[in-house]
């Protein structure tokens, strides 16, 4: 390439030069004229200056797309995130929606009934140890095999027949008229039991008696009475029963008596 | 914004210095530091648009002082971005006629670093001016001279890659284009002048 050629040509041999693509030869000889050239010294100057912007501008459209590109992906990885988190808002608020429609479907159907029919255990007792006799009075054991066997109607008809009617047998035919849907009979029964445990100073059924004679309130939609009773056993921590009146049980009883009002 | 390769400040400067192959370190930095500096500039009156921005500047100053061999590691990067990315926002608030802004993380400037860095965001306003210029040349020029300079692709690359007829038509465009260039920082005197002053600034 000859440097007394067209511009276009000598432009070409500086950038050849610039950017170091002339050989050894080549480079000397324009290095010979560039010292003693003014107006190349001028062309190289400007080629130079031209090129140094282009380097500039080149570089900084490189950035730009960068900064598009990761702009851009930065704003995706924003919107998974955000669908992310709708995504388990929806899941939450189903939840929330679930629990909330079955908390006012259990509130709604809530009533003394279906609180006695889910949560109440009758009273259970083993067979009577040993043969009728001195201690086991006739009267008393039969009620109990009956009661045991779940004779309830033989219960009450032995019951009402016995002359001396024990502790156990009031007992037995209160649980026995409660299992008859007869709570108000119930109800007499167990207080028997107290009264006469007090009495007599024997507890072996007072605790028991209470626990029955509160769901028997409850059958009988005596509704604060049974809270009342409930409450007494769930705050003594020695009662027989104390396991039985759970917080939740509870909470249901007092959300009953919330709804009634 | 997750990219796989974990770089040090050091590896980082090392490729912006020498590489032409920007985009890996760049944007490693963009996955580092973009959320909490455009956090920053959001806290302090900026808008989303304001902070993407103001970082897109940021990163060009960074490189551009990097490559000048203006940052000195007196700092770490993320201090160094925070330092440039608050003085940039602070001019450009200045600009809006703004007067408050909440200081998160203090870059006093004291050193020789802090000096060079309001230096260099003078002349980068006039270089943005100066280069703006070569928007002027039209798509074709632009690629042509970005492809030759700065990406240093032979006339048969560029050929290729722009589907000319010839080599030799590449070659008559890329002249013409150049002397476009020279002519216009040639008839203009103070544009002459600023990009003098700016390849002084690069290479002192």
């Amino acid at each position: 390439m000859e440097l007394n050629n067209t511009q276009q040509e000598r432009w070409e041999y500086i950038d050849a030069y610039l950017r170091n693509e002339l050989n050894t030869e080549e480079k000397a000889n324009f290095e010979d004229q560039l010292s003693t050239n003014s107006s190349l010294q001028e062309e190289v100057t400007s080629i130079r200056t031209a090129s140094t912007l282009i380097r500039s501008y080149g570089q900084r459209e490189e950035l730009k797309e960068i900064h598009k590109k990761m702009v851009s992906l930065q704003k995706r990885n924003q919107d998974t995130s955000t669908q992310n988190i709708r995504f388990y808002l929806r899941i939450a608020a189903i939840i929330v929606f679930l629990v909330v429609a079955w908390s006012a479907i259990g509130f709604m159907s809530l009533n003394p009934n279906s609180l006695y029919s889910d949560d109440f255990s009758s009273f259970t007792s083993d067979a009577v140890r040993g043969e009728a006799g001195p201690k086991h009075p006739k009267t008393e054991y039969l009620i109990h095999t009956e009661y045991v066997n779940a004779n309830y109607v033989r219960v009450v008809e032995l019951y009402k027949g016995s002359k001396e009617k024990s502790l156990m047998e009031t007992f037995l035919a209160g649980n026995a008229y409660l299992a008859l849907n007869q709570a108000s009979t119930a109800i007499y029964c167990f207080k028997q039991v107290l009264y006469l445990s007090a009495k007599e100073n024997t507890y072996g059924y007072y605790q028991e008696a209470e626990y029955y004679l509160a769901w028997s309130y409850l059958r009988n939609n005596q509704l604060d009475d049974a809270i009342k009773l409930f409450d007494k056993i769930r705050r003594s921590e020695f009662h027989v029963h104390n396991g039985d009146v759970d917080s939740w049980f509870y909470w249901k009883l007092k959300l009953l008596q919330w709804k009634r009002r | 914004m997750k990219i796989g390769k974990r770089y040090s400040d050091e590896e980082i400067i090392q490729l912006v210095k020498f590489g032409r192959n920007l985009e890996q370190p760049i944007s490693y930095l963009y996955t580092e530091h973009f959320e909490n500096l455009t956090n920053f500039i959001r806290k302090n009156k900026g808008s989303q648009q304001d902070a993407e921005d103001i970082f897109q500047e940021t990163i060009i100053t960074f490189v551009d002082l990097v490559e000048r061999e203006k940052f000195r590691g007196e700092s770490s990067i993320k201090t160094f971005l925070y330092a440039i990315a608050r003085n940039i926002w602070l001019n450009e608030l200045k600009k809006r006629d703004r007067m408050f802004i909440r200081d998160t993380e203090s870059y006093e400037p004291q050193s020789k670093e802090s000096e060079d860095l309001q230096e260099a965001l003078i002349k980068n306003e006039s270089k943005q001016k100066v280069l703006e210029l070569i928007e002027q040349l039209g798509e074709t020029c632009k690629k042509i001279l970005v492809y030759y300079y700065y990406e240093n692709l032979s006339m048969k690359e560029i050929y290729e890659r722009m589907h000319y007829e010839s080599e030799q038509v590449v070659r008559n465009q890329k002249y013409k284009c150049m002397k476009k260039l020279i002519d216009w920082i040639d008839t203009n005197p103070g544009m002459k002048n600023t990009v003098k002053e700016l390849l002084a600034y690069g290479t002192e």
